[in-house]
């Protein structure tokens, strides 16, 4: 992401001026987003044109449109960010207030503004600036019969293929269909691995499985690539890195990203560090409950007393469209700073972010012990 | 076109040969030489092949069989005459007669004359133009099949060992045809001959009734005609004794035909022999249900069930379970092995190809790891499904994997399994290893125990290594002792065998090592399991069948292999298979090893069956096979009483996990956590704890991506079962007290 032009005046409302390079940088500018912001962006629109003669026709037009946000939608396997609202600013070809839905584009520049300017979302922007946050991981999480390619960048894991293949189990005498299964298996990873794959681009593909499905897949994938002259394949061989993880379901993906082995060879990844985050948050829960809370109610009550030393928050919670509970978090965040506490936003788009996602959205590490706190019930049941 | 036009001209005759469209598969069509083609193809046209041997891996127990009857035919040869040396008149002694009687008999009453008068052609013409068969008749038997009079022959020969299955009737009628001029010889020919004879006569009559009958009961009736006799000339008790144990002929069937027929004294006698033997009075019973018959007269499965508990060995299943190189499948190997179950010839071989990849005390192993991977890396990864009997049982023997990592594989195997031998390394640092903190054995335990299994036996392997020293058993007894009542076992249903897989000490029968009998006077490990008791099975309530393997059999339709967890099934019968929601028509019940058709499958079996009218992709392991009227339900969320177990991490809300269920693992999340429960009382404790801690019960909601088919524990326990497993490790083990919708 590119900031071109920022202008936060001290009431921090104001403008600022972005170009989002590829589907990461959509991922920011959607948790930038909020309804009732205003967005100004270049876009294509279909425009009714009437002749001298009165037959109507209708071309599409580019042109640069401002709408007042309504609804922005994020389409996560394409990475594409669709944001919905009416136009604030008329021009030749749209009226006032008309509907107006702006595809952003990347590598073109839009113009956000709002009333007004959170932490969160400041530094969100300089998140997304820092380019040397980019790393790009492909991991391939298998089990038999069953595989996920995956992309894990900074601050989200894509699901790019997932394969499921029913495979016969061995059976007395018949172990040909069992390896015919397990070939075919392989075969569509192969292809998957190829088509989502870009080498240019990922600098680590990690192949994790339980047992010995990965070996036995990397041994199959290069003779395939020798026997069909896959020169990307090959080339990029020293790029495949073998770990073990329990299972071939997403969530296994956690195992793999804390590995030394892999930790070692990739820079800190935002992912990584992510999960050691909720690591240590179930650690602490494990050792001294009293020092660990999860829940809304809880996090507000310990940040009452200044307890908090780690707060771990998903940006699912933070794009929350109740603009109460929104400023709420922000307030728990930026006292948290304040006090010296660390925030860590993790993306809901990671597992680790999904899980946190799900207990509750928001969880910390105390400084020291609030008993008494299990009584109050967490608030959010649904 | 002018290619196409070639073929259009082209007489069929030319293509008749070797290249006949049935018969073959598909893919043969392409591109395979004749030389190939001669060498691996079986053809009906050369008569002197046996169709097994172009099966590789034949069972084991077939091979047996075949070993058996080819010693049987050696000695009865020798016995009854030597002149077998003229093999080779016999070809040209048929084509002479061939000559003078022309076409109208057919090959087998030829050869059969041919043989009976020593290849003298001369006497067998007069006796073929003196003897009755008539163009009709011959015509008739050439349609209904071949091989009756064949197939009479060798069975006749082979009274003491034939089996009565129709499968295996079947099999050995092809391997018998090779040898049939044996036959004839060891038995009585003459009575034989004459049978035959009858046998043509009264299909003949019925031919005027009802053709359509006629030709089945002139394919069966010699069988019948022959049991019979055999059962009156010799009345041998092993033939019976040997119908009790495979309860599943379709004999029966063709029992009622003979005593709608004209036999007179001899179906009276059938008859009263039917009477006293319970299974084929069942039979008799089932016998509505075999496919083609009216298929609405259901099988009372309980009344079925009740029976076959008193009549017959016991269905169980046994699940073998340990660490990683405790020596499972080599000891599990040994035992099939000195059980007969696998022949030399493959001990050998295998010991012969292990060595070659310097693996060679792995031989016993290959017997139930057959994939390459499997072999090469030495470690069992997936499930063997093997069956052999003891003196009171039918027994299911699943071996499992012992590595960390498949573990998803053995839970597959204990949920299926009704009793279980762990076995313990006892090798120096092994069995530490094992029991320690990283091993399998406590974990493997726990597992079995919280998947219903109760009875153990547990076998302290490898004691050769440490010269059979009772002090090490005993020590590795009390350790083990006091962690599996922990466990909850209790201690009167475990027992403790020292043995030796690879030695195979004290494995079938009791032990010789004169080191260990100085000490142990106990039972062998089989006579142990022989003691198991078989749970009571909940054959009165409705079908599930869950399913741990999809393939495509032979023949059409999918087929499905697993165990019948409840109810009972025949073919013909609608069934449903859920999560899919799909419906289809079970077309036939095989037992997953001997391949044979069953007429009705009743809960606690393993049985494969074949559906029709399912789509392939829409089954998955883990599918459960219902009854129609009741159907099992899919839930994504249910609600469950769990244990937990040694965990690093504490259990809250959105906990991913995996859950394991039967054949399945799916990922799962803890929706919420709903109460804490104590321990033993099964109060609750605390509402919606924060989280919950190794060691404590509670009652926690799961919720899965997908449909997962269970049932209530209170209802069904068999499928109200499940665990939990995070990061490769057993994190806790539910039941379903609540399915949510």
């Amino acid at each position: 992401m590119k900031l071109i032009y920022r202008d936060i005046g001290k009431d921090s409302s104001g403008q600022v001026t972005l170009v989002a390079e590829d589907g990461e940088d959509m991922w920011h500018t959607y948790n930038l987003l909020q309804p009732g912001d205003s967005l100004r962006a270049s876009t294509l629109r279909k425009v009714q044109v009437e002749s001298n003669t009165g037959s109507v026709g209708s071309n599409r037009v580019r042109t640069t449109l401002t709408i007042a946000i309504e609804a922005i939608d994020f389409d996560s396997q394409a990475c594409m960010l669709h944001v919905k609202g009416r136009n604030i600013q008329e021009n030749q070809y749209v009226k006032m207030g008309a509907y107006h839905t702006l595809d952003l584009e990347p590598n073109r520049k839009f113009v956000l503004a709002k009333k007004s300017w959170d932490s969160v979302h400041l530094d969100r922007i300089n998140v997304a600036c820092d380019p040397s946050q980019n790393a790009d991981v492909a991991a391939v999480v298998m089990q038999e019969g069953l595989a996920h390619v995956c992309l894990v960048l900074a601050s989200m894991t894509l699901v790019r293929a997932k394969i499921e293949t029913q495979i016969p189990r061995k059976r007395k005498g018949s172990v040909q269909q069992h390896d015919k299964g397990v070939e075919k298996f392989f075969d569509s990873v192969v292809q998957a691995v190829i088509r989502h794959i870009n080498f240019e681009v990922v600098k680590c593909v990690l192949l994790a499985s339980p047992g010995f499905v990965k070996d036995q897949f990397y041994e199959y994938m290069f003779s395939q690539a020798v026997k069909t002259d896959n020169k990307t394949l090959i080339e990029n061989k020293s790029k495949f890195l073998c770990v073990h993880s329990s299972t071939g379901f997403k969530h296994s993906l956690k195992e793999v990203l804390v590995d030394p082995a892999v930790s070692a060879r990739l820079s800190d990844t935002k992912a990584a560090s992510e999960i050691k985050a909720l690591q240590d948050f179930y650690k602490t829960l494990q050792n001294e409950p009293d020092k660990a809370c999860y829940g809304i109610k809880q996090i507000e009550k310990a940040n009452e007393s200044d307890a908090i030393d780690t707060l771990l928050i998903t940006d699912g919670l933070l794009r929350s469209q109740d603009v109460q509970l929104r400023k709420k978090l922000v307030t728990i965040v930026d006292s948290v700073k304040d006090s010296g506490g660390v925030v860590r936003v993790f993306s809901s788009m990671h597992i680790s972010g999904e899980q946190l996602g799900q207990l509750t959205g928001v969880a910390a590490i105390l400084r020291f012990p609030i008993p008494d706190m299990s009584d109050s019930e967490s608030s959010d049941d649904d | 076109m002018s290619r196409h036009r070639t073929i259009r001209n082209a007489k069929s005759y030319e293509y008749d040969d070797e290249d006949d469209p049935f018969g073959q598969s598909y893919e043969e069509q392409y591109g395979v030489s004749p030389g190939t083609m001669a060498h691996y193809t079986y053809s009906r046209s050369r008569g002197n092949v046996q169709f097994s041997s172009y099966m590789p891996s034949e069972d084991p127990l077939d091979e047996n069989v075949d070993e058996e009857d080819e010693a049987y035919i050696s000695n009865s040869v020798h016995a009854h005459d030597d002149s077998l040396s003229k093999y080779d008149d016999l070809g040209q002694c048929i084509e002479s007669i061939r000559d003078v009687v022309g076409d109208n008999y057919p090959d087998d009453i030829v050869k059969q004359a041919a043989v009976k008068f020593k290849c003298d052609v001369e006497r067998s013409i007069d006796y073929l133009l003196n003897s009755n068969f008539s163009k009709n008749n011959s015509f008739d038997t050439g349609i209904s099949s071949p091989e009756p009079p064949k197939e009479h022959l060798g069975q006749g020969a082979a009274t003491t060992f034939s089996i009565p299955m129709p499968q295996r009737a079947d099999r050995q009628r092809r391997r018998n045809a090779n040898s049939k001029i044996e036959n004839v010889k060891t038995t009585k020919p003459v009575t034989i001959i004459k049978t035959s004879g009858n046998i043509q006569e009264r299909t003949f009559e019925k031919v005027e009734s009802s053709p359509r009958q006629n030709v089945k009961t002139g394919f069966i009736t010699p069988q019948n005609t022959l049991t019979i006799k055999s059962t009156n000339n010799k009345s041998s008790p092993k033939l019976n004794h040997k119908n009790t144990t495979q309860p599943s002929t379709s004999r029966a069937s063709f029992n009622e035909n003979t005593s709608k027929g004209t036999l007179g004294v001899e179906t009276s006698q059938q008859s009263k022999k039917v009477l006293l033997t319970p299974t084929r009075k069942k039979n008799n019973e089932s016998a509505p249900n075999t496919p083609g018959k009216a298929s609405k007269n259901t099988v009372n499965f309980q009344e079925e069930y009740v029976k076959r508990q008193k009549d017959n060995k016991q269905q169980l299943s046994m699940v073998v379970i340990g660490h990683v190189d405790a020596g499972k499948s080599t000891m599990m190997g040994h035992l099939l092995f000195q059980k007969g179950m696998v022949s030399k010839r493959l001990i050998h071989k295998y010991e012969q190809e292990s060595k070659k990849i310097g693996k060679a005390s792995f031989a016993y192993a290959w017997v139930l790891d057959e994939t390459g991977e499997e072999r090469s890396r030495g470690v069992t990864m997936d499930i063997a499904h093997n069956r052999f009997e003891t003196d009171n049982h039918i027994i299911t023997l699943m071996d499992a994997p012992g590595h960390r990592d498949f573990i998803p594989n053995m839970i597959t195997g204990a949920s299926q399994a009704d009793v279980a031998i762990l076995v313990i390394g006892a090798s120096t640092g092994e069995f530490e290893a094992g029991f320690g903190v990283g091993g399998q054995t406590r974990e493997h335990a726990l597992l079995i125990r919280s998947l219903g299994v109760g009875q153990l036996a547990v076998a302290v392997n490898k004691l050769d290594t440490v010269d059979w020293d009772k002090k090490r058993f005993d020590d590795i007894v009390m350790k083990l002792k006091q962690f599996l009542k922990q466990a909850g076992f209790k201690d009167s249903d475990v027992t403790y065998v020292p043995v030796s897989g690879l030695q195979g000490e004290n494995l079938v029968s009791v032990a010789k090592q004169p080191s260990l009998t100085v000490w142990y006077k106990g039972p062998s490990l089989l006579q142990v399991v022989d003691k198991f008791l078989p749970p009571q099975r909940p054959v009165d309530f409705a079908f599930r069948f869950c399913v741990s393997d999809v393939f495509r059999g032979q023949g059409s339709g999918i087929s499905l292999s697993g165990k019948i967890e409840s109810g009972g099934i025949s073919p013909n019968t609608k069934v449903m298979v859920m999560p899919a929601g799909e419906k289809g028509l079970i077309k036939s019940i095989e037992s997953n090893q001997e391949m044979e058709k069953l007429e009705f499958g009743l809960a606690g079996e393993h049985v494969t069956l074949v559906l029709n009218g399912v789509d392939i992709m829409k089954i998955s392991i883990g599918s459960v096979v219902c009854s129609i009227d009741n159907p099992i339900r899919a839930v994504t969320r249910l609600q469950a009483r769990i244990v937990v177990f040694n965990t690093e991490v504490p259990i809250t809300r959105g906990f991913p996990v995996e859950m394991h269920y039967k054949a399945v693992s799916e990922p799962a999340i803890i929706r919420r956590l709903l109460s804490q429960l104590h321990k033993s009382t099964g109060e609750v404790i605390a509402k919606k704890p924060k989280f919950i801690l190794k060691g404590q019960n509670a009652l926690v909601e799961v919720e899965t991506t997908r449909g997962v088919c269970l049932e209530e524990y209170s209802i069904l326990k068999e499928l109200g079962r499940f665990t939990l497993r995070y990061g490769g490790s057993t994190i806790a083990a539910c039941v379903v007290t609540k399915l949510l919708s």
